[in-house]
């Protein structure tokens, strides 16, 4: 399937603001990363495929330029945009409830990739202050999979969530004209009476 | 060029090698990661390390491995070493305390906590000597068709351009009352202040850029390429040996 | 065959109308200004010529539009890529975004033509020294102001050598000095080369065209020479009028001008009439 020429610069646009995100978290010093909201805008506006896509060269050229092991995780990016995409399909944007609640499920979704990843690859520590509630976890009997599968959704949960609720704000405001140029943001839209 | 990149400038033979070749050889180094046992792979990180000093670019790399990597490793061995459960845990004495650990944990970590090693300490080495554009266009020698090539390059290029309007969207916004200096929720609130016009800005150009890059004729003709010159056909010979190298090693494995 | 036949156009945004039964035949070669306000539909009208067909969510059309002959539908992407080319009010909006350079950026467009290497190098040197960026050949894109960026986007096009050339509003970033060369770049554009020029002041468009128009109120308005548009009411409502112009039109309905010569475009002309009044 050929993607649009379109589709190709808004999904440039849209890696380039999953980077420049963390230069602004900085700013605002939130216990948050901000860094897929370019994929979850893109999800949202053209689709899981155009998402997955963008969250994929993030992962990529983030590893190129900043940090070598995101590359490792770019099948967790991937999936982030997919799952965004599939429930910008069914309507999961298009109240700020629903897109809170796709939050929650794109963290489920982008865990059981990582774990697995981080498990396999890196047993499960990141090296992060996450590896203290690791420990405590562990500590209290549970597996390394279940630990860990805890640890990734509990620091992402919040990040992914308030995330969703961003781009569905954005989508809120996009002015007529910019709305026009996305077809699939009609499953954004709420259905009028 | 942008400092938002690890690359540095430099003249020795990584610097001059070609990126594709570079890049197959990283493949080589996470496929060995497999094969190679860890006291191997830190020998061949040592290496890797000293080379790194002898060519001015092992202070960065160095500093770079010890933050990444060292945390890293420290987290393994506590968390594999002596948390998690095991049947051959031992007790060592430690002044007046017991510390229990499992050879068997501390084995697992120190064959994660090399490849980790490993894999940065040879990523690292090739985003140091690699310039992104260098690269690219490495790809397009390779092949690589130009809608890649585009989702590659041209984030590079509008990262600087990104920041510098982040930045006055935030001076901006900050005169109208926007506060990132409050608690946490007030930080929260104002969030989409920044991001509602910098999204909505983007969105306007990426439109518009389509456009442009539609009537200039973008992807609207397969390149004629012109035949490869002898150093072209070399590079290739060089990057399918050390994939096939990379492959054939790890087959191996499997079947011993 | 007109190059351009455009009959009946009509479009709207959701319940906003842009263009009214917009009709207009252009012949190659010829050079036409539309002129008008801020938000009367010039930009929209420029791309439905350029066959940026805006046929998307939300939107509503009527008419027919054919280039050549063709409607543009029928035209693959490299076949317009040599027929139009558009340049945008936005300069930044304007840049590929691939390339690190103003020469490489020029030369992206040509090299998509499939043309040999020389024949790019050569395209591209005229139209960098025809456009006054020699001095800025290597710099990043990213990294030019404003009027410069301009330039730049009016040389990538003029580079590609298309049939018609629409600009919109080339002269907004420049300044006086600039848009007097941008004058003498465009009029170094081929003999056969088709111009539409969409802006809001006669300025640029008494130089560079031989028609004019003005979009008013999604209508499009016919005028037989400058002198006829500017003292018609309907432009002096939408338009920024010539200053000169403007004074000496003030100057006629308060009848110490005669209305019978045609209106000054410069401070100089306009102290020639002046002293004529005076005379007589």
């Amino acid at each position: 399937m050929r993607l649009t020429t379109h589709t190709l610069t808004l999904m440039g646009v849209a890696v380039t603001i999953n980077i420049v995100a963390a230069l602004i978290n900085k700013w605002f010093r939130l216990p948050i990363y901000l860094d897929c909201i370019g994929t979850l805008l893109v999800a949202v506006l053209q689709g899981p495929l155009a998402g997955a896509i963008t969250g994929l060269v993030t992962n990529l050229l983030l590893g190129i330029m900043a940090n070598p092991i995101s590359a490792v995780f770019a099948p967790v990016s991937m999936v982030i945009g997919l799952s965004a995409g599939s429930l910008a399909w069914i309507g999961g944007f298009s109240r700020w409830w629903l897109a809170l609640l796709s939050g929650c499920l794109i963290s489920v979704a982008l865990m059981i990739v990582a774990v697995p990843i981080n498990i396999y690859m890196f047993g499960g520590v990141s090296g992060s202050g996450s590896d203290f509630f690791l420990a405590w976890l562990l500590h209290g009997g549970k597996s390394l999979y279940a630990s860990v599968s805890v640890t990734v959704f509990s620091s992402n949960v919040v990040d992914k969530t308030l995330t969703a609720l961003l781009v569905w704000l954005l989508i809120e405001r996009l002015p007529l004209r910019i709305e026009a140029q996305y077809p699939f943001l009609r499953h954004s839209r709420r259905l009028t009476p | 060029m942008s400092n938002s990149f690890l690359y540095r400038d430099g003249s020795s033979a990584l610097h001059r090698l070609d990126p594709g070749i570079k890049l197959c050889l990283l493949a080589w180094v996470v496929c060995s990661l497999f094969v190679f046992p860890w006291q191997v792979l830190l020998v061949a990180d040592a290496v890797l390390l000293a080379w790194s000093w002898s060519v001015q670019l092992g202070r960065f790399i160095s500093l770079r491995l010890l933050v990444m990597a060292g945390p890293f490793a420290l987290a393994l061995l506590w968390i594999h070493g002596t948390l998690l459960p095991a049947a051959d845990r031992q007790s060592f004495p430690v002044l007046s305390w017991h510390l229990n650990y499992s050879p068997t944990g501390i084995g697992y970590a120190l064959v994660i906590a090399s490849r980790f090693i490993t894999l940065l300490c040879a990523s690292l080495l090739f985003v140091v000597t690699t310039h992104p554009l260098a690269l690219l266009r490495s790809l397009e020698e390779m092949g690589v068709p130009a809608s890649l090539s585009y989702l590659l390059t041209s984030p590079l290029l509008l990262i600087e351009q990104f920041s510098r309007r982040s930045h006055s969207i935030r001076d901006s916004q900050q005169t109208r009352g926007m506060n990132i200096q409050g608690s946490w929720l007030t930080r929260l609130k104002s969030l989409p202040s920044l991001f509602v016009p910098l999204v909505t800005l983007a969105l306007s150009d990426t439109g518009e850029r389509a456009r442009v890059l539609e009537a200039r004729g973008f992807r609207s003709l397969t390149r004629q390429r012109h035949e490869p010159s002898a150093e072209a056909r070399r590079r290739g010979a060089w990057r399918k040996t050390i994939l096939a190298v990379a492959v054939l090693q790890v087959v191996i494995k499997l079947c011993l | 065959m007109p190059l351009i036949d455009v009959q009946h156009l009509t479009f709207a945004y959701r319940d906003q109308d842009v263009l009214s039964d917009v009709c207009l035949t252009l012949q190659a070669g010829e050079h036409l200004a539309i002129l008008g306000g801020n938000s009367c539909g010039k930009t929209t009208l420029g791309h439905w010529l350029a066959g940026r067909l805006t046929r998307a969510l939300n939107t509503s059309s009527s008419g027919t539009l054919y280039f050549d002959g063709r409607p543009w539908d029928q035209y693959s992407s490299i076949e317009r890529a040599q027929a139009v080319q558009f340049v945008g009010q936005l300069p930044e909006q304007q840049i590929t975004g691939l390339a690190y350079s103003v020469e490489e950026e020029i030369a992206f467009g040509v090299r998509n033509l499939g043309l040999p290497e020389p024949q790019v190098r050569q395209r591209v040197d005229h139209v960098l020294q025809a456009c006054g960026l020699q001095d800025l050949a290597q710099v990043n894109p990213f990294n030019l102001s404003g009027g410069e960026l301009q330039r730049l986007s009016i040389a990538a096009a003029m580079a590609m050598q298309p049939r018609l050339l629409i600009l919109d509003e080339p002269g907004s970033n420049l300044d006086p000095a600039s848009r007097r060369r941008l004058v003498d770049s465009l009029q170094q554009l081929q003999a056969d080369t088709t111009l539409i020029l969409l802006d809001v002041s006669v300025e640029l468009a008494v130089h560079l065209a031989r028609r004019l128009t003005v979009l008013e109120q999604g209508q499009l308005y016919h005028y037989q020479d400058v002198d006829a548009l500017l003292k018609s009411a309907q432009s002096r409502r939408s338009l920024i009028a010539n200053p000169a112009a403007d004074v000496s039109l003030l100057l006629r309905d308060a009848e110490i001008v005669a209305d019978d010569s045609r209106l000054p475009l410069t401070a100089d002309a306009l102290v020639q009439e002046l002293k004529e009044a005076s005379h007589a």
